[in-house]
């Protein structure tokens, strides 16, 4: 255990690794937020369907020579996430038909782009990159660290200030539209910060794995809290909890960062289950 | 009204608390970093002279016969104590500012690769991570009378290397980052 | 000069008609019922009154003192709400939603406006309760809370009493009454042909394409709609 720790501090003696801490925290903040919306809104999978779509957009930046990608995958993520959730219930193509379409279509057309266009040498190394997270956590630069900060304050400032409006929306967005608030404003916004924590997480946990980040710390809150507020607030404890363990652990044991933070999650999961089974049992 | 905005005090707190870290990690990196420099500038000099593909470095008897390991001393940079994911991470940071050690000792443990280059063979350790796809590694060069295949390992073999990053100077690949190798022991 | 006015109303989805001809009016302090067999359209009557669904032709013309957020829905439950981690303060609380604007947290003003209207319904011990561990009819009434929280002025509610049990039924139909006499004008979607005649002053009777009947109670008990359809529920007219 002293061993641990020592080795712990010899390693955050590097910049990279108290980089990666920081926005590790931040993401898994962000991303547990929006999980709660997400889950109750039931648009689970919504994570992947984006994430996925910007896979596809940074194939089309690494095609085209792009210096800093983000600037082009962040405005196409966010459309697509304002496209997504706009199909509500009086659509052609239900919700989840569309976002399967679009994930599955960006996915095979990104890597499609990727392969024809093989803009660098380790093809596969960066493919498997932007899919399971690997190592872009541990290897972010200090510009991409201020970007992860300011687009995470800008998550939580509009999480907080818009608080009872996005409740609103997810218990009923039919009776906050019909009350006379700016129900398609509300989700407007929604879908933007979802857009930007989704390629904020993709330094993370990748593509893959992002809707492990946003969906499984709500669904532990659930299991065990009963007030949005309370939901919300345990959401986020247990994200940065696991997102913070996982990588301490990742980084000892030298397994993959973004497998790790999401296996730390469902372990969290299975415990919050069985503290509800208990706490149920122990009223009734 | 406070109690209300708590809720967005205690995130941006949080948040500038860890920008203050940033700026403290950035700027304590820097100066390991440079600490770290300064040791080899005579070194460095000796390096990186165009158009002389190995430039060796006086020193140590290359080669270890008898001993169980390369040798712990003089290294600035031992990868081989490192977890996989900090190996890696490590690594990458090396390649993406290699300014910054060059001249650097570094010790490093992995799978031994050859390629043939005309007349001659190029030798690399690679450092391979268990899903195979984010692979890296060196080449590195061993100066003397050494003669492939008998002074090397066998294609894929585990081995360990130490030696200084020098950047060389290739008609066909340009600049290039090597390891002068002054220690090696192989593995298998 | 009516609260609401409907004329010569059009509505269907994507360009093809579901009801016509909807004719109506409703006065400041009214209670209207709108009865009808299933899928005559009544819901999406209501959700075009509410702006949620555009008409295909016709007007729907608010009266000078009514507000767009001047307007209480209590629509049908939907099975996620059922199972909604909230607690009925946070339920009740979301309805005063339409009058803090720009700022981001409710006032004193609104916690007692929600606090009020709880007890008004007799739900106030429930507060803190989790919303998805209530009973159906302590659902209906935190929504109901929640739908009052949103106006002094009309109230919009999609099958109350749907899902309850006769006591539930009953009850809850004694409080909307209750609401009506203290000035708020009622609109209700009802399949219980009784309570509605019971209860309202009028009645819109919606038929397979278009209005069969508007007009008062002791109009509809007249009319041949008002008949067929009170024989066929098998109740008195």
């Amino acid at each position: 255990m002293i061993g641990m720790l020592n080795q712990l501090s010899a390693y955050f003696q590097f910049p990279f690794v108290r980089y990666a801490m920081i926005v590790g925290v931040l993401i898994a903040m962000c991303s547990s937020l929006l999980g709660v919306t997400l889950v109750l809104k039931r648009y689970s999978f919504i994570g992947s369907g984006l994430s996925h779509v910007a896979f596809g957009a940074t194939a089309i930046a690494a095609a085209m020579n792009l210096t800093n990608n983000v600037l082009f995958v962040l405005p196409v993520t966010i459309i697509c996430a304002i496209l997504l959730l706009r199909t509500g219930q009086n659509t052609k193509i239900k919700g989840d038909a569309a976002i399967a379409m679009i994930s599955v279509g960006t996915l095979a057309i990104g890597y499609l782009i990727m392969n024809v266009f093989a803009a660098s040498a380790n093809l596969a190394g960066d493919i498997c990159t932007i899919l399971f997270g690997a190592l872009s956590i541990l290897t972010l630069t200090r510009t991409e660290v201020w970007l992860s900060l300011v687009l995470s304050l800008v998550v939580i400032a509009v999480f907080v200030l818009f608080y009872n409006k996005i409740f609103s929306v997810t218990f009923d967005e039919d009776f906050a539209a019909a009350t006379g608030n700016r129900a398609k404003l509300y989700n407007l916004i929604l879908a933007v910060i979802i857009a930007l924590v989704i390629v904020l997480a993709m330094n993370l946990v990748g593509a893959l794995l992002i809707s492990a980040l946003v969906i499984f710390p709500a669904m532990s809150a659930m299991r065990v809290f009963k007030t949005f507020k309370a939901v919300t607030v345990c959401s986020v404890i247990v994200s940065v909890a696991c997102a913070s363990l996982g990588m301490l652990a990742s980084i000892l044991a030298g397994t993959p960062v973004g497998s790790t933070v999401v296996a730390a999650n469902v372990l969290i999961f299975i415990l919050f289950c069985i503290a509800g089974l208990l706490t149920r049992r122990a009223k009734s | 009204m406070i109690k209300k905005y708590t809720y967005l005090l205690a995130p941006l707190l949080l948040v500038l608390f860890l920008a203050g870290c940033s700026a403290d990690a950035a700027a304590t990196g820097e100066d390991a970093v440079g600490a770290g420099n300064a040791g080899a500038p005579a070194a460095a000099e000796n390096t990186g002279s165009t158009g002389n593909e190995t430039t060796a470095i006086a020193g140590e008897n290359p080669g270890n016969a008898g001993s169980e390991t390369t040798s712990a001393a003089n290294v600035d940079i031992d990868l081989t104590e490192l977890s996989t994911t900090m190996m890696q991470a490590r690594f990458h940071h090396i390649l993406s500012n290699a300014e910054d050690y060059l001249g650097q000792t570094i010790r490093v443990r992995g799978q031994y690769h050859n390629m043939p280059f005309g007349d001659e063979y190029l030798h690399f350790v690679m450092i391979i991570p268990g899903d195979e796809c984010c692979r890296m590694g060196f080449e590195f060069m061993r100066a003397g009378d050494y003669v492939y295949p008998d002074d090397f390992p066998a294609q894929y073999g585990a081995l360990e290397i130490k030696g200084v990053l020098t950047r060389g100077f290739d008609g066909t690949f340009g600049n290039f980052l090597y390891l002068a190798v002054d220690d090696v022991f192989i593995i298998g | 000069m009516p609260q609401l006015s409907c004329t010569d109303l059009t509505l269907g989805y994507e360009g093809k008609p579901v009801i016509s001809n909807i004719n109506f009016d409703v006065n400041a302090g009214d209670y209207l019922c709108i009865v009808g067999e299933n899928g005559s359209g009544k819901s999406t009557l209501m959700k075009s009154i509410l702006r949620l669904i555009p008409p295909l032709s016709g007007q729907i013309t608010a009266g000078s003192g009514l507000a767009a957020n001047e307007i209480g829905y209590m629509p049908q439950q939907t099975a996620a709400q059922k199972d909604f981690p909230a607690s009925v303060r946070e339920v009740v609380r979301s309805g005063t939603l339409n009058r803090i604007g720009f700022r981001p947290f409710y006032s004193t003003c609104e916690k007692h406006a929600a606090d009020a209207n709880m007890k008004r319904l007799g739900i106030s011990h429930l507060a803190g309760r989790c919303y998805r561990e209530l009973s159906g009819g302590q659902q209906q009434r935190a929504l109901l809370a929640r739908a009052l929280c949103a106006t002094q002025k009309i109230l919009l509610l999609d099958e109350p009493a749907s899902g309850l049990d006769p006591n539930a039924s009953s009850e809850m139909y004694e409080l909307i009454k209750g609401l009506n006499d203290s000035g708020i004008t009622i609109i209700m979607i009802s399949h219980d042909i009784e309570a509605s005649v019971k209860y309202a002053s009028h009645i819109l009777h919606i038929g397979s394409q278009s209005s069969l009947f508007f007009g008062s109670i002791s109009d509809y008990r007249e009319s041949d709609a008002g008949r067929i359809y009170a024989a066929q529920q098998g109740g008195t007219a």
